[in-house]
C-alpha cells in the first residue's frame, strides 16, 4: 500500500479498490478519470460480482461529481473522510455523500447506461435490475467501503423485487440520507466542541475547577441556610452524603426522554424494531473489530484509531432512544464508525472480524410510509438546531475564526474567573458566619 | 442517588450562579433597542398552548407573527391582502378574519393557505367563532362597506369541511352611527350577536331564527361570557359595559369602567370570576364578580390596547406603539410590570426589566452602550451583543417551565456564554 493515505476515514477510494491503476505512481486527482467502460472491463476481468461491479461504478460517479463540481481531490476525501466542513467559508458542513445523493439523477443514466453496455458484452448479468441494487448499496453505504468485502452478498432477491418494495427501499434511502447528513452536522458540533477546547484549554480549564468549587460552595451554603443542620459536622455530613449522590447520579444510565411531539411517531412500527436490531448488531461489528485494544498491552498506542472509534462508538451507542429520527441518527453514526473501522482495517492488513456481515444490511424492505420520512425529516431538523444552539457552535465558530473576538473571549473569561474567584471567598465567609450563629444560638 | 429537591437545588444554583456572573461582567454595559426599530402597532394577539406560540397580528401589514416563545422560533404568513383582526388555532389550522373581507385558514405547521371563506357581499370581518361543535365557523361583517344600502352587519355560517356557506342572518340591519364593531359569543344553542348601532340580537344557532332583539343607544364593541355568573358582558365606545341576564335575556344593568371605548374583555384564565378590560385610554382594569369590583387598575402609557392574551399567570397587551407589554398576575393587588416584546416586520426583540439580557433573532435589532451613554462599536459590541441575546431572556419573561424536545429545560440549559465551559 501506498504511504500517500497515513489514515483513512470513512471512504475507501476506487483507486484503492483497483490496485494495479495506482501502480503508475501518478497522483491521486489524475488518477480519477476512470470511465465506466474501464471499470466494468476491470470487473469482468477479475470476475467481480454485479454488486461489486455495481459499486465501482457508484464511486465512480461519487468521486467524479465531488471533483468536478467541488473541486475535491481523493486525497483530501481520503484524509478528512466525506464530512467536509468550510472553517474559512461560511462554516458550511456538507456530508459529501448525502450532497452526491442529491445529484443522483445526474449520474444515475450513465450509470445505467455502463451497465448495459456491460450486459451486452458479459451475459452473467443480463436480466439484473440495477435500480433496487443501487438504492441497496447508497441506503446502507456500501460504496464507503472496500469492494473486496461485497463479494459474500446474495443480491438474487433484489433482482425480483416488485416495485412496491423498490418505492420502500427509495424511502429508507431518503431517510438514510437525511439522517446521515444529519450525523455530519452532528460532527461538526462535536469537532467545534474540540477545537473550542483545545484553543481556550488553559483559561477553561481553570474556570472549570473554580465553577465547580464555587457551586459545590453554593451547595453548602444552601445546606447552612437548612434549619435541620445546627453544627458544623451536621454540614459537613449533609454536605457529604450530597457529594456522594450527585457523583454516582452522574454515572447513572439515563432512561430515554420522550419527547410528548413524538407521541405519534411513536406508534409501534417495525422499522424501529429493525433499527434498534441493526443499532446492536452495528455496535457488536465495530466492538469485535476493535478488540485489539482491549487485548494487546499496547493496544491503545498501536490501534490508536480503532481505540479512538471503540470511544466514540460507545458513546453514540450507550444513549438510550425510542423514537425514529434519534434512532436513525443513531444508526447512521455507528455505519460511519463502522465505515472507518473497516477501511483502517482493510489498509491495515487486518482481517474482519464480523459475525454475521449480511445481518448489519437492509435488504428486506419495512413499510415506511411518507409521512414518517416527513416528520422524521422535521424532528431530525429541530433537535439538531437545539443541539447548536446547547452547544453554542455559532458562537464558538467565530471566537475560532477571528483573533480579536478571541481575545475579547479569553479576557472576559479571565475576568469571569476573578470574579468566581472573589464569590468563593464570599461563600466560605458567610457560610462560617452562618454556622458561628447558630453555635452561639446552641450555646 | 439525588432526590428531586436536590436536582431542584443544582438548577437554581447554576441558573443563579449563571445570572449572577453574566450580570457581574457586563454590569458596565447597558442593552438598548436601536432607535427608529419599526415596530409594528399591535392589532390581536392569540397564544396556542399547545406549542406555546404567541401568534400576533398588526395595524400596519397583513402579516400574521408566530413566535415560539419555548424555543424563540418566528414565523410569519402573509395571506390577507389588509390588517387580520382575529386568529384562532383550531385543529392544526390558524382561522384569521380580516379587514380584506375574508376568514382564511392555514396550516399551522406549512403555513400554506388551505380554505377561504368569502363572497361578493361580505366586507371587513373583525370577528368570527367557531361553533361549540368545531364543525361551523360564524363570521361577523360589516356589509354596508360593499352594499351602502344593505344589510350593515351580517353573520354566516359555514361548514368547516367543505368550506360552503349554510346561512347568512342579518345581525343588524341600518346602520345609525358611523362607527362600527361587533361580537358573536354561543351559549346554550344560541346564538349572541352585539354589533353598532345598538343592535343585540339572539338566534337560534341551527336555524338562524331571530329569537329576540333589543335595540339600545350604546355602540356595542366587544363581549365576553361569565357563565357561572349567568352573565353576558358587552361593552360599548364610551366604555361601559352592559351587563345581559342570561336567563332572562335582558339587559340588568351597566357600568361605567373606561373613559373611552373598552376594545378587549379576557377572563382570567384560573380564575373565572376576575376580568380584566384594556380600553383606547392606554389603561387595564381588573374586576372581580360578584359586584364587578374594581381590583386593580394597570397603567400602560399608550393608546389603543387593543388585545389581551394570558400565557403562564402573565397578561400580555398589544398596543399601537408596537408593544406587547408583559405583567406578572400572580398576585391581582401587586401587577407587576416584567418587560416587552417588540415585534417588527421580519424579526423581534424581548426584554425583562431588572435583566441585562433580551433575546432577538436579529441581533442589528440592538446597541450596546457603555454607560453613561457611550456606544460601544465593533467587535466588542458584537461580542458583548451576543453574550446578551439569550433565549433564557424570552423563556424567563413569560415564565416557561416545559419540557423541550426531550430534554429538560432547566433554566442551565440556556446560559450564557461566558459559562461555556459546562459544555466540555
Amino acid at each position: 500500500m501506498k504511504s500517500a493515505f497515513p489514515a483513512i476515514g470513512d471512504y475507501y477510494p476506487l483507486c484503492y479498490d483497483i490496485g494495479p491503476y495506482q501502480d503508475n505512481g501518478s497522483d491521486f486527482a489524475t488518477t480519477l478519470n476512470f470511465s465506466a467502460e474501464e471499470l466494468t472491463r476491470w470487473a469482468g476481468r477479475n470476475h467481480l460480482t454485479e454488486l461489486q461491479t455495481l459499486a465501482l461504478l457508484t464511486k465512480n460517479a461519487f468521486e467524479g461529481h465531488l471533483c468536478h463540481l467541488n473541486g475535491l481531490s481523493v486525497k483530501k476525501l481520503v484524509e478528512n473522510g466525506t464530512i467536509h466542513i468550510d472553517f474559512d467559508g461560511d462554516n458550511a458542513c456538507t456530508e459529501l455523500a448525502c450532497e452526491f445523493f442529491n445529484h443522483l439523477p445526474l449520474y444515475q443514466e450513465g450509470i445505467e447506461l455502463a451497465w448495459k453496455q456491460m450486459v451486452a458484452d458479459d451475459p452473467r448479468f443480463a436480466g439484473t435490475d440495477i435500480q433496487p441494487m443501487l438504492f441497496f448499496i447508497l441506503t446502507n453505504q456500501l460504496f464507503r467501503l472496500p469492494v473486496a468485502y461485497l463479494e459474500a452478498f446474495d443480491t438474487q432477491r433484489l433482482n425480483t423485487m416488485p416495485a412496491s418494495q423498490v418505492n420502500q427501499l427509495r424511502i429508507q434511502f431518503i431517510l438514510h440520507s437525511t439522517a446521515m447528513s444529519h450525523a455530519a452536522q452532528r460532527s461538526f458540533i462535536e469537532q467545534v466542541n474540540d477545537q473550542y477546547a483545545e484553543k481556550f484549554r488553559e483559561t477553561i480549564s481553570r474556570l472549570y475547577a473554580k465553577e465547580t468549587v464555587l457551586l459545590q460552595l453554593c451547595t453548602k451554603l444552601d445546606f447552612a441556610h437548612d434549619p435541620s443542620v445546627k453544627t458544623e459536622s451536621e454540614l459537613e455530613k449533609k454536605y457529604f452524603e450530597f457529594l456522594i449522590a450527585s457523583s454516582v447520579s452522574k454515572h447513572e444510565r439515563k432512561e430515554p426522554v420522550l419527547n410528548p411531539e413524538l407521541k405519534e411517531q411513536e406508534e409501534a412500527h417495525d422499522f424501529k424494531e429493525l433499527l434498534k436490531v441493526q443499532i446492536r448488531k452495528l455496535y457488536k461489528a465495530i466492538s469485535k473489530n476493535c478488540s485489539e485494544i482491549h487485548c494487546q498491552l499496547e493496544g491503545n498506542k498501536r490501534f490508536r484509531q480503532l481505540n479512538e472509534y471503540f470511544i466514540a462508538a460507545s458513546a453514540v451507542y450507550n444513549a438510550l432512544y425510542s423514537d425514529l429520527s434519534s434512532l436513525m441518527l443513531q444508526h447512521s453514526r455507528l455505519m460511519l464508525l463502522l465505515a472507518k473501522v473497516i477501511n483502517n482495517r482493510k489498509i491495515n492488513h487486518l482481517p474482519l472480524q464480523f459475525v454475521d456481515f449480511t445481518g448489519l444490511i437492509q435488504s428486506q424492505p419495512v413499510e415506511l410510509r411518507e409521512d414518517d420520512l416527513i416528520t422524521c425529516r422535521n424532528v431530525l431538523q429541530k433537535n439538531l438546531d437545539m443541539q447548536r444552539l446547547f452547544n453554542l457552535t455559532d458562537y464558538k465558530v467565530k471566537y475560532l475564526k477571528d483573533e480579536e473576538m478571541s481575545a475579547i473571549h479569553n479576557e472576559f473569561l479571565l475576568r469571569q474567573i476573578d470574579y468566581i474567584e472573589k464569590r468563593i471567598i464570599e461563600v466560605m465567609v458567610e457560610i462560617k458566619l452562618i454556622m458561628q450563629n447558630k453555635a452561639g444560638e446552641i450555646a | 442517588m439525588l432526590t428531586r429537591q436536590d436536582k431542584d437545588r443544582q438548577t437554581t444554583i447554576m441558573a443563579s450562579y449563571l445570572r449572577e456572573s453574566f450580570d457581574h461582567l457586563t454590569r458596565d454595559y447597558v442593552y438598548k433597542l436601536k432607535a427608529g426599530y419599526p415596530a409594528l402597532g399591535i392589532r390581536y394577539l392569540h397564544y396556542y398552548e399547545r406549542d406555546h406560540t404567541l401568534l400576533a397580528s398588526n395595524i400596519t401589514n397583513a402579516r400574521v407573527h408566530l413566535l415560539n416563545i419555548s424555543t424563540g422560533n418566528f414565523r410569519s404568513f402573509l395571506n390577507h391582502s389588509a390588517t387580520v383582526r382575529k386568529i384562532r388555532v383550531f385543529n392544526g389550522e390558524i382561522y384569521t378574519s380580516s379587514w380584506d373581507g375574508s376568514v382564511r385558514a392555514t396550516n399551522y405547521h406549512t403555513l400554506q393557505e388551505k380554505m377561504r371563506l368569502t363572497e361578493r357581499s361580505m366586507g371587513r370581518c373583525p370577528f368570527f367563532n367557531i361553533s361549540p361543535d368545531g364543525r361551523y365557523l360564524y363570521s361577523f361583517t360589516y356589509d354596508s362597506d360593499v352594499i351602502p344600502l344593505g344589510v350593515a352587519n351580517s353573520v354566516r355560517k359555514w361548514d368547516l369541511r367543505t368550506g360552503k356557506l349554510q346561512m347568512i342572518v342579518a345581525a343588524s340591519t341600518e346602520q345609525k352611527s358611523y362607527r362600527k364593531s361587533g361580537s358573536i359569543i354561543f351559549y346554550e344553542n344560541r346564538l349572541y350577536v352585539s354589533c353598532n348601532s345598538g343592535f343585540f340580537r339572539i338566534f337560534d344557532l341551527n336555524s338562524g331564527r331571530l329569537i329576540k332583539e333589543m335595540s339600545t343607544s350604546a355602540d356595542f364593541r366587544s363581549m365576553t361570557a361569565m357563565f357561572h355568573h349567568q352573565y353576558l358582558l358587552a361593552s360599548d365606545w364610551d366604555g361601559y359595559i352592559h351587563f345581559l341576564n342570561l336567563k332572562t335575556n335582558r339587559f340588568d344593568h351597566m357600568v361605567k369602567c373606561h373613559n373611552t371605548d373598552i376594545l378587549c374583555m379576557r377572563l382570567h384564565p384560573r380564575n373565572p370570576d376576575i376580568i380584566f378590560t384594556s380600553s383606547s385610554d392606554g389603561v387595564i382594569k381588573v374586576w372581580k364578580m360578584p359586584g364587578f369590583i374594581l381590583l386593580n387598575t394597570i397603567l400602560v402609557d399608550s393608546s389603543d390596547l387593543w388585545s389581551m392574551v394570558f400565557i403562564n399567570d402573565h397578561l400580555l397587551t398589544g398596543n399601537i406603539d408596537g408593544e406587547i407589554r408583559v405583567y406578572d398576575i400572580n398576585d391581582l393587588s401587586n401587577i407587576r410590570y416584567k418587560g416587552r416584546i417588540v415585534l417588527s416586520d421580519r424579526s423581534f426583540v424581548a426584554q425583562a426589566t431588572g435583566s441585562r439580557m433580551f433575546y432577538t433573532n436579529d441581533i442589528s435589532a440592538m446597541e450596546v452602550y457603555k454607560e453613561p451613554d457611550a456606544v460601544v462599536s465593533g467587535k466588542e459590541s458584537e461580542y458583548l451583543l451576543d453574550q446578551g441575546n439569550n433565549l433564557m431572556a424570552l423563556r424567563e419573561l413569560l415564565g416557561v417551565e416545559d419540557t423541550l424536545n426531550g430534554l429538560p429545560s432547566g433554566k442551565h440549559h440556556f446560559m450564557p456564554l461566558l459559562a461555556a465551559s459546562f459544555k466540555q
